[in-house]
């Protein structure tokens, strides 16, 4: 009985040690895994608005603004097929 | 419904109420089974939106199907407008056939207008990915325009997609026969799209859509509002366009005779 508690002892020892080192482990674990979650969901974020963001970084510029705002009429038709008559 | 005579109309009225007006068309313009459209190659719709003072035109496939090349040059060379293209290849050449925009100076700004076709071919005409044709002459559009017109037959779903994708268009005019009655902003870019008419064989024509736009000094589109006018008959025809048309159909049957 006395042989086995210097090895009890060591093995809860062991344990001890051991249970001090998990606290440590775990904070590394988490953190890291943030760190993914974090990377992955701006990647899921971002990817759609990457093609815009790489036009805008490389886009060369609008010509110098005017000096006044612009009001437009735009009359647009399609599809008219030659048609000269009224029809339908 | 319809007539050039009532569109003409439209055109007329609000050309007189406005400082600045664009007249655009987004493609499927020059003919099909009608005469004197049919007859003529399509040179009478060309005469018509000369008359009308149509500023620009996208070329869509079925605008290249009926005709060589060389009638469809012609057809170009008559125009008062260019007819744009950035997507539309020579079969034999892998060359541009048409040139892909146009800038137009409106007041102090550049209003630039690219032209999309819908992608497909033809005996002479390979019509690539609408969408990457826009990303690749977007940047140099708009080195040189702060107002971006796309004037697209490429079809609702190709040109949902260039909304969401490309930078810097205000404005996509939609062609062909798509389910989009009412405005549609893209959130992502701004962009707003605006289609007019549905056409079925025998009716053509029977619409015009109005957009009143609004932009900033810098030229981003800040207001727009829209209707879509149906040329009905209620709606007078212009006189001097009517003429023309009556002058057509006289030599429509005489031909036929």
């Amino acid at each position: 009985m006395s042989s086995d508690q210097p090895t009890e002892q060591a093995a809860m020892k062991s344990a001890s040690t051991e249970e001090k080192g998990h606290p440590r482990r775990d904070l590394l674990l988490s953190i890291g895994a943030f760190v993914v979650y974090a990377l992955f969901s701006f990647a899921v974020v971002l990817s759609p608005n990457l093609s815009l963001w790489r036009q805008a970084l490389s886009a060369k510029g609008r010509p110098p603004a005017s000096q006044q705002p612009l009001d437009i009429t735009l009359l647009h038709t399609n599809d008219t097929w030659g048609y000269i008559e009224p029809c339908g | 419904m319809g007539g050039v005579a009532r569109r003409a109309t439209i055109i007329r009225q609000e050309r007189s109420k406005a400082q600045h007006t664009l007249v655009l068309d987004a493609g499927a313009a020059l003919m099909t089974d009608r005469d004197p459209a049919k007859r003529t190659l399509g040179k009478s719709s060309v005469e018509a939106m000369n008359l009308m003072g149509y500023n620009a035109m996208a070329l869509g496939l079925l605008d290249f199907a009926p005709l060589t090349l060389d009638e469809l040059r012609e057809r170009m060379a008559e125009a008062h407008f260019p007819m744009l293209s950035a997507n539309a290849y020579i079969s034999d050449t892998r060359e541009l056939f048409a040139q892909p925009y146009v800038v137009l100076d409106i007041a102090d700004h550049h209003v630039g207008i690219l032209g999309l076709t819908d992608a497909g071919s033809t005996p002479y005409i390979v019509a690539t990915d609408p969408l990457e044709a826009a990303l690749k002459w977007m940047p140099e559009l708009r080195s040189k325009a702060d107002i971006i017109i796309v004037l697209s037959h490429a079809g609702l779903e190709a040109d949902g997609e260039i909304a969401e994708k490309v930078l810097g268009i205000d404005v996509i005019v939609c062609g062909r026969n798509v389910p989009l009655t009412q405005p549609r902003v893209v959130g992502r870019t701004g962009t707003v799209l605006f289609h007019s008419d549905v056409a079925i064989v025998g009716e053509a024509g029977r619409k015009i859509g109005v957009a009143y736009l609004s932009f900033d000094s810098e030229g981003q589109l800040t207001k727009h509002d829209w209707r879509n006018v149906t040329l009905a008959p209620d709606i007078e025809a212009d006189p001097e366009m009517n003429g023309w048309v009556l002058t057509q159909v006289a030599a429509s049957l005489e031909s036929s005779q």
